[in-house]
This record gives structure tokens, sequence and C-alpha cells, in this order.
């Protein structure tokens, strides 16, 4: 259903008439509020409704339209259980004052009780969007990798972090930290010396790094290296070596195909497959755990003096 | 036990939980790998772990059984199990993982060669791929052959790695765990003695299952439910697992059992335990073994056996629009067979909590639709200051746990009924897992298998409460011999005397 310069009563009216058609609500898991562009909306929609799958929430869909318009306007799309995958979503397109007045379009819009994620694919700071997304959201995920200067853009989310922020950055690299982790049980040794061949340019290299770092207390050295990916979302990320003190090594390493052959002294090659997720399924990844990712918040900690203690190098 | 497991590992936090649990690189050695529960349940369950990426990077599958097949069959045959059964999509990268890891040893339990060659061939994976000894053997196999088996195990040296390298050797059996209480003793000392009674993971499928598993939250972790989870409240509880097919192809196996031992014995009685249990100190396996044992042998049968311990036997007649054959016309089954094939029983616990609220059990087949459920009904408000015509459809208010399918939860109370008038009647309130949670939960044997992998015993029962448990269903199978079941037609719901088991305090079975 289409709404053309419309308000904030009449879109949830819009959207109760539609529920009571499919026969009413069934149980919320959460708000998602998502930021975009009108050139990235299919893509976003089409994670939003993936994820949808594991998550019954509703879409709100904001995509600042004219910023230069005087008088504000809101125009919306109000679907149910259609494109959307299951999600109850309203999408937004905003004019002039009303894209830098968001929050007070979104509050009425929120289910209650449930929590409310923020997800943005565009820059909230050059939309003067930032501090609002603050006052309503639980979570906000960000995806670096998408800024003019990726790992600059990670240290400001460092540096401004508030409990609930999270990279999909950071997200797309649990499978390369599953797999080294499982390559670490029954290892009984210190780690002397770790060597990350990665894109240095990676966002997802460096909290690999910083992650490293904090749990074995080794700071490793990003060899940078040009990698092929299958796959936008795969880390940039072509091996990550260790040597033990006691001289053995262990190496995990990705192939442009996928094959991961992890490399162990006194032990035959194992062999796995690591390819890309979709931003659906990493986006479904994220909204699993609603509380603050405290694990993220160390190993973001970590990244923040190393880089703060490289740009003073320089 | 899994926390122990990982405690040494730097890199594993408790904090960081995108961080799957994965097991250390072992074998699944499975007997009687050609069977049914292989086909349609392990093997897809190992396909649908290593599409989460819950499988180590070393892993084998070996399969035992009485054919000339080489590995490569096996591996087909595998192959084709896990795409028709398989709970996630098919992804050929997934599959070329497993593929090379698929084992087959050609053998029947008494063949001894065929147990060394197995031995050597678990030995071998130490060089190929870096499988050190750890190893866990799954019992896909009718009990008649469990001694055997476990004596070529001993034998071999198979059972215990102790001296033999190191790494775990887990032993993973199916119900039924014996046909009464002496016979499940032996059964029990017999693996016990052969593995340690650590290594021996008993599966009851249901302890698998997302809803049963979230009756320990929904208990536990809220301040509302427990407050009236108890005799004050509670006027009686309810708990059935109903089945529409009939007793297929283990005609055999059913005509020596019945309903009662088949399900009412473990699946009903665990469920019944998990309901009724006092809140465990923590969620370490031992903590909730404690409290399901002390409900398990605070059970009581009615003294009056003969009005509430029921058993049926279907007839001819209809389910969900086909005729359907009755239980002594079956293939196999023989002609006078008094084997039950629906059991209703009620049952106390005796302890503070639970006096006096009568426990109603059910489980049969062919019934109108399959569907497993625990509901709590609730005592009438003390008072209603409504005039009688008003609540007239008012009924008791109703908690139901939906095991399966539809796994949620629905709780039924009375609300007014839009008008000028005061007039209340029954609604229902309903979460259910798959609109708020994950699409699919994932398959109860994935989880139970990926528990065994890293030695988590939390969902197994072990054999005080096989001991407990059949110390409630003997007493039953003793009254029941040598009577006739009440005959039902098929595609109702059970036999008259299961009705008025409830009629006769004025209650009545839920239709579930």
């Amino acid at each position: 259903m289409h709404l053309k310069d419309t308000t904030t009563g009449d879109i949830m009216k819009a959207l109760s008439g539609l529920l009571h058609e499919v026969g009413g609500t069934s149980g919320l898991a959460l708000n998602l509020v998502a930021l975009t562009t009108e050139d990235e909306r299919e893509e976003v929609e089409k994670a939003a409704s993936v994820a949808s799958q594991e998550h019954p929430y509703r879409l709100i869909l904001a995509i600042p339209r004219d910023l230069e318009a005087a008088e504000p306007r809101i125009d919306a799309e109000v679907t149910v259980g259609e494109r959307l995958g299951s999600a109850e979503a309203i999408i937004l397109r905003l004019d002039g004052p009303a894209a830098s007045h968001l929050t007070s379009i979104v509050l009425p819009m929120l289910a209650s009780d449930v929590p409310v994620v923020t997800w943005w694919l565009l820059d909230p700071v050059r939309y003067g969007l930032e501090a609002e997304l603050r006052t309503f959201a639980d979570r906000r995920i960000t995806y670096s990798a998408r800024a003019a200067d990726p790992v600059e853009s990670l240290y400001r989310r460092a540096e401004t972090y508030t409990a609930g922020d999270t990279d999909i950055c950071w997200t797309r690299i649990s499978l390369w930290r599953s797999l080294i982790a499982s390559a670490f049980d029954g290892v009984n040794q210190a780690v002397e010396h770790i060597t990350i061949k990665a894109d240095d340019d990676d966002p997802s290299a460096q909290l690999m790094a910083a992650w490293l770092h904090t749990r074995l207390g080794v700071s490793p050295e990003i060899v940078d290296t040009e990698v092929e990916r299958n796959s936008e979302h795969l880390p940039a990320i072509a091996s990550v070596a260790f040597t033990m003190d006691g001289g053995e090594t262990m190496e995990v390493q990705r192939e442009a195909d996928g094959t991961t052959v992890l490399r162990q002294a006194g032990l035959p090659k194992r062999r796995q497959t690591l390819q890309g997720r979709t931003l659906g399924q990493l986006l479904a990844e994220e909204l699993r755990h609603i509380d603050p990712d405290t694990a993220y918040k160390r190993v973001l900690d970590t990244f923040q003096e190393h880089y703060q203690a490289e740009r003073a190098n320089a | 036990m899994a926390a122990s497991l990982h405690s040494t590992n730097p890199l594993r936090d408790p904090a960081d939980r995108r961080l799957p649990r994965i097991p250390e690189p072992c074998a699944l050695v499975i007997f009687g790998v050609t069977g049914d529960l292989a086909k349609k349940k392990l093997i897809p369950a190992i396909y649908d772990l290593a599409n989460r990426g819950l499988l180590p990077a070393s892993f084998a599958i070996l399969g035992f059984a009485r054919r000339d097949w080489s590995h490569g069959t096996f591996e087909e045959m595998a192959r084709e199990a896990a795409q028709s059964h398989a709970r996630t999509p098919w992804r050929e990268e997934v599959w070329a993982r497993l593929a090379g890891n698929f084992k087959f040893v050609p053998g029947s339990f008494d063949d001894d060669a065929a147990f060394d060659k197995l031995d050597q061939t678990l030995d071998e994976l130490r060089e190929t791929h870096g499988i050190v000894g750890n190893a866990a053997f799954y019992f896909s196999i009718p009990p008649q052959a469990f001694p055997t088996v476990l004596k070529q195990l001993e034998r071999t040296g198979m059972a215990d790695n102790r001296q033999d390298g190191g790494g775990w050797r887990r032993v993973v059996v199916e119900k039924p765990f014996g046909e009464d209480r002496e016979s499940a003793s032996e059964l029990n000392g017999l693996v016990d003695r052969v593995f340690t009674a650590n290594d021996v993971f008993r599966i009851d499928h249901y302890l698998g299952k997302e809803t049963v598993q979230n009756i320990f939250a929904l208990r536990f972790a809220n301040a509302m439910f427990e407050p009236i989870w108890n005799s004050n409240y509670v006027d009686h509880v309810q708990i059935t697992m109903a089945e529409d097919v009939g007793i297929g192809t283990r005609a055999g196996f059913y005509d020596d059992n019945g309903a009662a031992r088949d399900v009412l014995q473990n699946h009903v009685l665990q469920l019944l335990a998990i309901a009724a249990m006092e809140q465990p100190n923590g969620f370490e396996a031992e903590e909730i073994r404690t409290e399901k044992l002390k409900v398990l042998r605070a059970i009581k049968l009615h003294d009056d056996l003969e009005a509430t311990a029921i058993r049926g036997q279907y007839t001819d007649g209809w389910v969900q629009g086909r005729p359907v054959v009755g239980y002594l016309s079956e293939e196999n089954i023989p002609p006078n067979s008094t084997t039950e094939t629906y059991a209703a029983v009620q049952l106390g616990i005796q302890n503070r909590r639970w006096n006096g609220v009568p426990f109603y059990l059910r489980t049969g087949k062919r019934l109108p639709k399959r569907v497993t459920e625990i509901a709590v009904v609730f005592k009438e408000a003390p008072h209603m200051p409504f005039a009688d015509y008003d609540t007239k459809t008012l009924g008791n208010n109703q908690l139901v746990i939906r095991v399966q399918p539809d796994e949620g939860l629905t709780v039924k109370f009375g609300s007014k009924v839009p008008g000028t008038g005061m007039e209340v009647r029954d609604i229902s309130m309903g979460f259910g897992y798959g609109e708020t949670f994950t699409e699919s939960s994932p398959e109860a044997y994935e989880r139970l298998i990926l528990d065994v992998l890293l030695g988590d015993k939390t969902l197994f029962p072990d054999a005080q409460e096989v001991d407990a448990s059949w110390a409630v269903i003997d007493p039953l199978e003793e009254y029941w011999a040598g009577t006739k079941p009440e005959p039902y037609e098929s595609g109702t719901w059970g036999p008259t005397g299961s009705d008025l088991m409830l009629q006769s305090s004025g209650r009545r079975w839920r239709r579930a």
C-alpha cells in the first residue's frame, strides 16, 4: 500500500488494517530500523527478507530522498509478508527536514516492548543522524567496509562506542574465528608469533588481529596482501599463521575458491570450505543476540589502542 | 564437561557467543548404518551439523553393517540419505568436505575379524585424519544385539582407549533400555561396565527438542509461572503423545512391547519429570538429574488400577481420510495379540508441590493427529462475581506447552465478549517458535549428536532415571498381564475407558 505525503498516524492505521486482513499479528521479535539510499534499497530489502525468516520483525526502512527540499514530506509504502519476507515493513522516503527529524517519525512506529535495532549502510554523519539514532536503539549495526576510508571509519566507531554497537566487519569473521579456535583445541603451547596475510585496509583484518592479540597476548603482524575474494562479504584475509614457543607452526589458509587448509605440525592437512555469507545471513547472525557484545568491545578496544599507537608512530 | 574441554583454549571466551561449540577431532562409528534411523536421522543430522559449521575439521564417519559395501558405496548411500532428509539446504561444498571421510567395515556382530578391522580402521585415522583416538559408537541396532557388540568392543579394547594412546570413547544407545526393571538393570550394568557410566549416552530424542528445553527457561527464568506451578493453583496436568500412524514396519518389536514400554516409559515420563521437577541448583547435567530423579521416584500409581490404567488397541477405521486396518490385521501381528497400542494412566506425585494433583498421561497410535503436548490445567477462580449464565462457556485456565508440531505455548483464559452484557468467554493466546525465533529449529538429533561429541550429558537420561521409570511401568504391566486391551476405532481419541477415567472426577481430556 502506497501513501503519498502522509503522516505517521495514517501509516500506522494502514499497517494495522493490513495486519487485520492477514489475521492479526504473530509474535514480533524486534524492530529493525534500517537507513539506506535508494540505490542500495533493493540490496537492503533482500537482506532484510532473508533475516526476517529467522527473526520476525517490524522493519522501518528510512530512505532520505530530497535533502534540499524546504518542506518536510513523508511518502510511505506499507507491506505485510510480501517481497519483504515475513516482516511487517514500512518503507519511508523522506524529504527536507523530515530526514533530519527521523526520531520523531520512527518513535511512534516502533512495536512496543521488543528491542530496537538500527542498521545503516549509509554514513549517518553525512545525514546528521548519528546522535538521533542513539536515542532509541538498543543495538546499532554498521558496515565500516562500505565507508570511504574503512579502517578510519572503524576507528571512529571505536571512539564513539556505545554499548550495543556492532559492525558487519566483525560478523563476517565469525567463521574464520571459529576455524582458528577449533585448531587451537588441544594445543597446549603458548604462541610466540602471528602473521596475518590480509588486505591492510580491511577492517575485518584489523579486527582479526585485535581479537588474536586480545586472546593470545601477542600482537600479530599484518602483511599487506592482495586477496582475491569470491564474495564481497568475505573478509580480505588470505591466511593466519602461528609460531608456537616450541617452534612448531600452524597455519590456516584460504584459497580463492573457498577451500581452507589447516596445516598443523605433526598432523595431516585438514581441509574445510569457507564461503562468504550473504548480507542477509550476516544480518541474521547480528540479530541473534540483542544484548551488547562484550567480546567485540574488548577486541575493539585493542584495535583502538593499536591504531592510536600506529598513528603516533607515523 | 563441555566447559572443561575448552578451558585450555585461550581463543574460547564464554562471553564470545558467536563462536559455536565445536567438538575435538573425532570419529562417529554407526552400527546398523543401513537402518532407517541412520538414513533418515543420523546421516542427515551430520550433514546439517556440517552445514552449520559445527563439526571439527577432522571428522570421520565409520559404518558397520552386514553388507558387501566399499567405502564408496557407503558414501553414495550417505549422500542420498543426506540429500533427501537433511533439514538445511543442500550445498555441494559442504558435502565435499564430508566426502572422503566415510569408511565402511563389513561384517556381522559375531565376526571377530570384522571388529579387529574396525579397531584397525579407527587407529589409522590417527595418521590419515589427525584424529587421536576420539570416537563415539552409535548403537542403531536391536537391543538383543547390544551384548554381542559390547563384548566385541571390550575384547578389541575399543571401548577403552586409555592404554591405547588416549582420546575419549563414548557409546550412544537408543531406547528401549530393557523391557522391565530387571532387564534394564542388566543392560545398564553391562554398558556401564564395558564403557564407564560417564561415557554412556542414552538417547531420548524428545529431550533434544527445543520446546522441551524451553520448559526449563519457561519455569526457571520467569517470575510469573513458578508461583502458580503447584497444587494451590493447578487442578491437574495432562501429557499427551499422540501419533496418527500405525506400527509401520516395527511389528515384531512393537508386539513384544506395546505403547507403555515403547513410549510411556521414556518420552512421556521424561516430559513429566521436566514439567514437575523442582528448580535445579544449576544447569550442570548432574544437578538436573538429581531433580528429575527425585520426581520420578516420587511417582505413585493410583490404588484403583482398573479405573486408572487403561489400555487400548486400534481397530479398522479411517485416519485423515484414508481407510486403515486394525492392529490385529497388521502384517506379522498374531491375530490374538493382547499388546496395547494405546495407554493412559493416572499418576500422583508424592511431594508437597504436587500433593493431590493428578497427572494424566496418554499415548497411542492411529489417533486423529500427531501431537505431543503438556497441558497444565488450573483450578477455577475461587469466587466469580458474575452471573452463572455469563460464565457458562468459561473453562479452566490452561497453559499448554506444545512440544510438536507447531512448537510453542498457548495460554487460555477468560475475556469479556464485546457488547453491553458481561459475558465472559475463553480466548487463547499463543507463542509459536516458528514465528518468533528461527525459521526451523535444529532437529533433535543434530543437537544430541553434537552433545555426544562435545561430551555434554545434560540432555541424556542416565541408568538411575531409566530404573526409576521402569519402577513406574512394571506394576502396570503386571496388572495388565493376561488382560485384553479395550478396542478403539482408528482415527478416534482412544478407548472410552480413558474418557471415563477423567469423567469420574468431573474432568475431561483436552482436545489436543
